[in-house]
């Protein structure tokens, strides 16, 4: 194999050469990139559903949250009279599935028996569930958008960080379980209670860690440059960094999701949980964990439910996390 | 490396207290007031008058306010000026039916002895101005349809006032002017025989304690000490009410253990005074009626030891000349016959005591003005042995167990899933670990209570003895291992393929290196660096307690205290926990980063010391205590933090 150098102008030396036509050079053509379009969040999506295990967790999810979302429209769970017509038919109280459908006729309602107040078990499980999934993903999306936030500025600004750190140091000290009792039992036990006594510090940790990214990517060579040639801060946070963070927050936000569902169990099964007027998982579980010897059915799907939900979130959360980052998209 | 300590437990120091102060603020200045009734039923009963003083009194009970109410001030102030006639004194503490016309010159109805005289009463107005001078609000409540009126005085604890005090009664030091200055007593601190446990012993008199060090006399403790205690508040409300924080979370559970040690003092002395003068007796042992003699000895001593098996059993004792000089029956309390080691002490009149298997830890007891008949001083109010552990004894028990089990499972297996990645024994353990990372801890405790259960293992805590008792512990403390494990099992997989990757790895490999020798010489020790940071986390955490776990088993430990707290208001034990808590978690970080510095040399937290490396550390804790602290995290961006840590 002969090689042409191409330093050297070129030069005819066989008569076979004037088969060949000159090309116009074109700077247009020079400037474009030869290469298959490559669109970032396409990228993740095919990532993303190349696993089959994905499909059967979205389609698990998909299912969870459109019963949960309108599953009690149609079957309203309530303790009042005209919701829950049992209410003083002490004969219905506590009945198993069996018992409940053969004394009350079969209907989809009474598929895991009645509660010890004659109510359906299903309908407060929809009920339960539309409460818990959705504080779970407003105290993500509330903290997430803090978090981010402050933790970018956090990261980026020496002054701020001095008077974070400190603050932080003395909040990351005081037990969160505590805190978070506290402030529930302080501003009472409502939804948006239990929302602003999740969210108040909740950001903190997250911030916290988002700092310590901006703080490790601030400082690689392609942003020095980046800065060498001008360009402003928020134009570094928002072109540089973030970019390079998003299967970070995602990965993140896959583990913040159930941790909320966990925290709500967990606060209502100490006491300190949502008011009795909102039916939660947490609820469901800590009110029916005394008697779950005898009554198995009042205890269990919640508990299955907040399991199901749990790892559901968590695994396709982590899998859009692996998804978002670039170097799986190959 | 000791002034960064110095700066770092000065900079723990301040935190706590600002975490307290925050706290203080929380509970005492945001939280409504109201809630403390809301579960109250008395309230109910009472008229509005009665209600309004029932409400400021329990204000008080419950740390918000200081509360003084007129009689108690009137009483005060006439002690003062000497008042003793009982009708004028009675006069004096008279509300008027309103508080508008108070003044120095106004003058009320004096009955007495058949007579109405109109006289001032400067205590009424005084009262007002006196407390109001030291910031307290007065209110006068008129009478209303038979309402009594009411009058007092209320003022709220300054959060300042109340943080200088929280930490200022912190730190109690015996010393022999404990006792308040006018009381007679003999004022020392000595070494002293003490014939309880027949060691010496640190006594004092004038102190709050009597005996200051000693070694048990029984129990499962060997030494004790009184010289220092850690005074944290007490409990407001609930079941604890009145007791000490330090008593609730120290003293023993269950029921009262009978010990032969004489309890009353004086017998003690009598064994000491006499010990040298040796008398002849009989005893005899009689059983069922006082005419079955069992046996009969003729010794020579000061004290006999003998046994009562039941309720028949019969002592008496003669003298050298046969005279009946003391008879033993055996009683009962509460049905039950006291059984056990007796013993009888004799002096040399001829007269002998009987000592009765007590439950009293004699080394507990506390100075009260009277002079206690029993004891023939003034330290009296023993406490008693229990059978039990502490609420902290069996938190920790319990914690430690599981915490033991959860290391020598949890890494191993991690070290398992890492040298077999991505084959069977890896998926089966990711599996675990995504199980205990996304459900809430209650539900898979909940399955592994049902679980074994089935088993016929015991679901409930007891505090109890005998061979299966031990059974117990299975359950709670499994639980309690089971997020531990998996915590341990994906950190220890993260570091352990970290470190396989590592340069140094593949050095060594080309060397030819075997792959054992790389492994525990290379990869096992750079991966144990973050998990042993995470040991004294770990060990101290299990005192404060699962909140989960020891509810859903019964067991009596510190972690239902905090739980309990908050749903009865009880603000004295949330305080007290709050600091005992944060405390607890800022030692075992300080403790953690000695021991990073220890297991490796290139960690310095000193600038410009070798490698130079700061740390960062922990995100917030996961709701069951006694687990990884950074469960929440993702196995990715615990990789991310540890490169920071090492290159910040």
């Amino acid at each position: 194999m002969e090689y042409v150098d191409l330093t050297k102008p070129y030069a005819p030396h066989d008569e076979n050469d004037e088969l060949f036509v000159f090309a116009d050079h074109s700077t247009a053509a020079s400037e474009k990139i030869v290469a298959p379009r490559y669109s970032y969040w396409k990228s993740v999506g095919r990532v993303f559903f190349r696993k089959k295990s994905n499909w059967v967790a979205l389609i698990f999810m998909g299912i969870i949250i459109l019963l949960a979302i309108f599953y009690p429209i149609f079957q309203p769970y309530g303790e009042s009279a005209a919701l829950n017509p049992n209410i003083r038919d002490v004969s219905t109280f506590s009945l198993s599935p069996s018992d409940a459908i053969g004394k009350l006729g079969f209907h989809i309602k009474w598929i895991f028996g009645t509660s010890p107040t004659g109510n359906s078990i299903f309908n407060a499980l929809w009920s339960a569930t539309r409460t818990s999934v959705s504080l779970a993903f407003i105290c993500t999306i509330i903290n997430m958008i803090i978090g981010v936030v402050l933790g970018a500025v956090w990261g980026l600004s020496k002054r701020f960080d001095v008077v974070m750190t400190q603050i932080y140091n003395i909040i990351a000290n005081v037990p969160y379980v505590l805190l978070i009792s506290v402030l529930v039992y302080i501003i009472g036990a409502g939804y948006w209670a239990f929302v602003f006594a999740l969210t108040i510090t909740g950001w903190l940790g997250i911030a916290y860690f988002i700092r310590t990214q901006v703080i490790i990517i601030r400082d690689r060579e392609y942003n020095l440059a980046s800065k060498t040639l001008g360009t402003r801060t928020g134009r570094i946070v928002t072109r540089n960094i973030l970019p390079f963070m998003v299967s970070v927050i995602v990965t993140l936000i896959a583990s913040e999701l159930p941790s909320y569902i966990g925290y709500e169990v967990f606060l209502s099964y100490i006491g300190v949980g949502l008011s009795a007027s909102n039916i939660s998982i947490g609820r469901m579980i800590s009110e029916s964990e005394p008697s779950w010897v005898a009554f198995p059915w009042q205890f269990w799907p919640p508990v299955a439910i907040s399991a199901v939900v749990s790892i559901v979130l968590y695994v396709v959360g982590q899998n859009i996390g692996d998804a978002s980052d670039p170097r799986t998209h190959m | 490396m000791a002034k960064y300590l110095l700066k770092r437990i000065l900079y723990s120091i301040l935190s706590i207290v600002a975490v307290m102060f925050i706290i203080m603020i929380l509970i005492f200045s945001l939280k409504s007031r109201d809630s403390i009734f809301t579960s109250d039923n008395n309230i109910t009963h009472l008229s509005n008058n009665q209600k309004e003083i029932y409400k400021a009194r329990k204000l008080q009970d419950f740390g918000y306010l200081q509360f003084v109410a007129y009689s108690t001030y009137a009483d005060e102030q006439l002690d003062k000026d000497g008042v003793t006639d009982e009708s004028l004194r009675s006069f004096y503490k008279t509300l008027p039916s309103t508080g508008a016309n108070i003044t120095p010159t106004s003058t009320y109805a004096y009955i007495h002895d058949g007579k109405i005289e109109y006289l001032t009463n400067k205590y009424l107005y005084n009262f007002r101005a006196e407390m109001e001078a030291q910031g307290y609000k007065v209110t006068f409540l008129n009478y209303k349809n038979g309402d009594a009126p009411q009058y007092f005085a209320t003022r709220d604890h300054n959060v300042f006032v109340r943080l200088g005090q929280f930490f200022g009664s912190m730190f109690q030091f015996e010393n022999m002017g404990n006792v308040a200055a006018d009381q007679n007593i003999d004022r020392y601190i000595r070494w002293e025989w003490d014939y309880a446990s027949n060691a010496p012993a640190l006594v004092g008199s004038g102190t709050s304690h009597k005996y200051l060090t000693y070694y048990s006399d029984s129990g499962s403790i060997l030494a004790g000490q009184n010289i220092f205690h850690l005074n944290l508040g007490y409990s407001y409300t609930g079941e604890n009410k009145d007791r000490t924080i330090e008593d609730i979370l120290l003293s023993s559970q269950g029921t009262n253990v009978f010990s032969p040690n004489p309890y009353p003092y004086q017998y003690l002395i009598i064994e000491d005074t006499y010990s040298a003068k040796n008398i002849n007796f009989t005893v005899k042992h009689f059983d069922n009626d006082e005419t079955t003699l069992i046996s009969e000895d003729h010794v020579t001593t000061n004290k006999y030891v003998f046994q009562v098996d039941d309720i028949y059993d019969f002592y008496k004792v003669y003298d050298a000349n046969g005279n009946l000089v003391y008879e033993y029956q055996p009683f009962e309390t509460s049905g039950i016959a006291i059984t056990g080691e007796f013993a009888f002490y004799f002096n040399n009149d001829g007269v002998a005591t009987v000592v009765v298997p007590n439950p009293y830890d004699i080394h507990s007891v506390t100075y009260s003005p009277e002079i206690s008949p029993l004891y023939g001083d003034h330290y009296s109010n023993a406490v008693t042995r229990k059978s039990g552990l502490s609420t902290m004894g069996y938190s920790f028990l319990i914690g430690i167990l599981a915490t033991l089990l959860s290391y020598i499972l949890g890494i191993p297996l991690g070290i398992l899933m890492a040298r077999k990645k991505d084959k069977i024994a890896d998926h089966i353990g990711m599996a675990y670990i995504i199980f205990i990372i996304a459900v809430p801890s209650l539900a898979y405790i909940a399955i592994f209570r049902a679980l074994g259960g089935a088993m016929g293992l015991p679901t409930k805590f007891y505090i109890g003895s005998g061979p299966t008792y031990w059974l117990v512990y299975f359950l709670p403390v499994i639980s309690l291992a089971l997020p531990s494990i998996g915590g341990l099992m994906r950190w220890t997989r993260r570091y352990m393929i970290d470190q396989s990757n590592a340069d140094y790895v593949k050095f060594a490999r080309s060397q030819g290196m075997s792959e054992r020798e790389i492994f525990t010489k290379h990869i096992a020790r750079n991966a144990a660096i973050p998990i042993i940071h995470g040991i004294p986390g770990s060990i101290l955490g299990c005192l404060t307690g699962a909140f989960i776990t020891e509810r859903f088993y019964a067991v009596p430990g510190t972690g239902k205290l905090l739980t309990t707290a908050i749903n009865s208001s009880d603000n004295g034990t949330i305080v007290a926990l709050a600091f005992f808590y944060s405390l607890l978690s800022i030692i075992s970080l300080i403790l953690g980063d000695i021991l990073l510095t220890m297991v490796d040399p290139r960690i310095s937290f000193v600038d410009g010391g070798a490698g130079s490396i700061k740390f960062r550390r922990k995100k917030k804790k996961a709701p069951e205590s006694g687990t990884d602290t950074d469960e929440n995290q993702p196995a990715e961006i615990q990789e991310t933090v540890a490169t920071v840590k090492e290159g910040e």
